[in-house]
């Protein structure tokens, strides 16, 4: 007998009784739909929250380095500086788009006149710092190299920060003092950072706008503060990707010239904490990518157990069908005994079953793919506003799961209908 | 153990009995022999629960004999394993029940088609010849009638067009008058009776003497033994002069199942 046939068949016998036939799908159903739709939901929203990670990262890789320059043998801080600049802009100019001092105060005052405004950040920075920051001028020029060498007093502002001072006046060339001490007004950024949005008041939004700030060159700092030491700096590279290659490409670089803090050897509650005796001073370099292991480690482990959940509730769908088809051999004995009678083998009849219990739960199956494709789609929007992407590997699981639910459920009540002496069978009401 | 060749069926001291050794042991059949040639046609009569039935599963392969051997077309099907078994019953017999025993969830033409589907006939051929089945009984035209859809003759014309679409050699048929009205009886008889024309071997069970009347060779069973045998050698069967009698006998029997 042709397998279609049987199928056909199998489905013709369901059909014929479809209250039962849905009741009995339904557990398989259950399991399949909730396993697609809550593991492709997780996924999407990691890979939501990884999407956001990357663009708040914006392709950033960190350094710090503080050199105990004043050991026989530890390279000064400025040469270091020095060096990293040359080796970011002369030799990883494929990978890298600049790099910037990274060192800020928050909330700086700023006089004009008799004005005096809150920066929401003052930064000491390079010559790339908008390139970095992603800042363009808009009014007169940026910081310059010269500026640096020179510990020009210059300065340039973000745009809520001009606005706020200058409201109807060209602020280039006008004088500003921070800590009493003089700088010149050379450049004004454009508006980076969104509009003010409602639910601020201009008081907060002070607070949070990414144009309030106030670029002075690095080397100013010491005009401010003699004691301010730089040792943040920031690195953009091209793409996310290159993040993780720049940061091991940093490691070989600093690797002869000062020791690395290995902040993966520090445990704060056991309070394990690395040798601080190096000779030369530590630095560190990160980038907000090397979180994404663990995240990928933590949506595993998730995805590992809504699956066990989804196995189980397949099991239990499995002892459904197991327990209908036990019911359907008993009510079918005698037609059981009359396909004997007639010439089926048994191998036929346990055939018969199985599909017949593998169609019920193939069934229930592909209803739960529908509805877990559904819910995912909908839930996704819903929950989320995101457009959740039905998960193909876990649908296939799913859904093979269930198929095999059926069959290794069927298995028993098949055998028993098989294993019907004829002339029982036929003796039976 | 010498066979007599030639003959189509041929069982040898067969016993059949229910719970050997214990006090409610009941032998069915208690050392029963009998042999059946090609286009014969056999009444099997005898009082309810004297073994006619029992008999009957036996030489149609549902069930196994406790002792004795019987050899169905020169093969021992004493010891088949359950798909060869399950091919004898496909391909050399024919079953008729009392009860129809059809599907109910399939169509006529479908229940015809089921034991050639078994067979592995395949496609248009296979509808042909359930088609052809069909024809023989008269119900052409009632294929895509489900059995709920029909009456009892139809339902049992049906059960005959399933026995005869393999072409057996033989058809078993265990009273298959015996939920009918006389007048559909007569014409399931009347198919018999020319199937046996053409040359099937016919096995039938019967309480109905006019129906017993038709066959050429009666069988009497009491007890799980053969009582009377028309059909044996040496043994003159004024068939007419036997039936009356008995017909009324059977007729008291009748109604204890
Ligand atoms: N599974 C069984 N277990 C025990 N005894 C059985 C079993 N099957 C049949 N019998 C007994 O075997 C005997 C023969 O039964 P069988 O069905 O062959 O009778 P029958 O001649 O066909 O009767 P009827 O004319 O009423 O159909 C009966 O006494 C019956 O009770
Ligand atoms: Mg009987």
């Amino acid at each position: 007998m042709k397998l279609w046939q049987s199928i056909r068949m199998a489905f013709q016998t369901l059909l014929s009784k479809k209250g039962r036939t849905f009741l009995t799908m339904l557990g398989t159903t259950i399991g399949v739909t909730a396993v697609i739709a809550l593991v492709s939901v997780t996924k999407a929203q990691n890979e939501a929250n990884k999407d956001l990670w990357r663009k708040m990262s914006e392709n950033m890789v960190f350094v710090s380095f503080y050199s105990y320059e004043w050991k026989a043998g530890a390279t000064p801080n400025a040469v270091i500086a020095r060096d990293l600049r040359d080796y970011i802009n002369n030799d990883l100019t494929e990978l890298a788009v600049g790099i910037t001092t990274n060192q800020q105060e928050w909330g700086s005052s700023v006089r004009w006149k008799d004005m005096i405004v809150q920066a929401r950040a003052l930064f000491y920075g390079s010559e790339q710092f908008s390139d970095v920051n992603r800042y363009e001028i808009k009014y007169g020029r940026d910081i310059s190299v010269v500026d640096i060498e020179r510990t020009n007093p210059v300065a340039v502002l973000g745009s809520l920060m001009c606005d706020k001072i200058f409201s109807f006046q060209d602020p280039i060339g006008e004088t500003i003092y921070i800590n009493e001490v003089p700088f010149t007004i050379v450049g004004v950024y454009h508006q980076r950072d969104k509009d003010k949005p409602e639910w601020y008041t201009e008081e907060q939004w002070y607070d949070y706008s990414e144009d309030n700030l106030i670029v002075l060159p690095y080397t100013a700092s010491r005009l401010i503060n003699p004691n301010v030491i730089i040792q943040d700096y920031k690195i953009k590279v091209e793409e996310p990707d290159a993040a993780l290659e720049l940061v091991s490409l940093l490691n070989d670089f600093f690797s002869t010239v000062i020791t690395r803090i290995e902040w993966d050897k520090i445990d704060w509650e056991a309070g394990i904490y690395p040798d601080w005796d190096s000779e030369t001073g530590y630095y560190n370099a990160w980038t907000n990518f090397q979180w994404f292991e663990e995240m990928d480690e933590a949506e595993a482990a998730q995805t590992r157990f809504l699956t066990l959940i989804a196995a189980i509730s397949l099991f239990v769908g499995g002892i459904g069908i197991m327990n209908i088809m036990l019911v359907t051999v008993t009510e079918r004995t005698r037609e059981i005994g009359v396909r004997k009678a007639i010439g089926a083998p048994r191998r036929t009849i346990v055939t018969q079953f199985l599909i017949e219990a593998s169609v019920l739960s193939g069934a229930g199956g592909l209803l739960g793919v529908i509805l877990g494709f559904t819910v995912t789609l909908y839930w996704g929007k819903l929950q989320y506003d995101l457009i959740a992407q039905p998960d193909l590997p876990i649908t296939f699981i799913a859904f093979a799961g269930s198929l095999a639910m059926g069959i290794i459920f069927g298995i028993y009540p098949a055998i028993k209908a098989a294993s019907l002496q004829p002339v029982d069978a036929l003796r039976t009401e | 153990m010498v066979y007599t060749g030639g003959a189509l069926i041929e069982i040898f001291n067969v016993y059949k009995i229910y719970n050997e050794g214990h006090e409610s042991e009941v032998r069915a059949l208690d050392g029963v022999s009998l042999s059946v040639s090609q286009g014969e046609y056999i009444a099997i009569i005898g009082a309810s629960g004297s073994g006619k039935s029992t008999l009957m599963n036996i030489l149609g392969c549902l069930d196994i004999p406790t002792y004795g051997e019987y050899i169905l077309n020169g093969e021992n099907v004493c010891h088949l394993y359950d798909f060869e078994l399950a091919r004898v019953r496909n391909k050399q017999i024919g079953f008729i029940f009392q009860g129809f025993n059809l599907l109910s969830g399939l169509t006529a033409i479908e229940n015809v088609e089921l034991p050639l589907i078994y067979q592995g006939v395949h496609g248009a051929k296979r509808h042909q010849m359930a088609m052809d089945a069909l024809d023989r009984v008269g119900l052409f035209d009632r294929m895509d009638h489900k059995p709920g859809q029909m009456s009892g003759g139809q339902q049992q014309r049906v059960a005959i067009a399933r026995a005869l679409a393999t072409n057996p050699n033989i058809i078993l048929a265990d009273e298959p008058t015996g939920n009918l009205d006389s007048r559909t009886g007569e014409h399931v008889i009347q198919i018999l009776d020319q199937l046996n024309n053409q040359g099937t071997t016919i096995v039938l069970i019967t309480h109905d003497p006019s129906v017993a009347q038709m066959a050429k060779r009666r069988v009497r069973i009491k007890d799980g033994r053969i009582v009377e045998d028309t059909g044996l050698i040496g043994e003159p069967s004024p068939k007419d002069a036997l039936l009356p009698e008995e017909g009324a006998a059977e007729g008291g029997g009748r109604s204890d199942l």
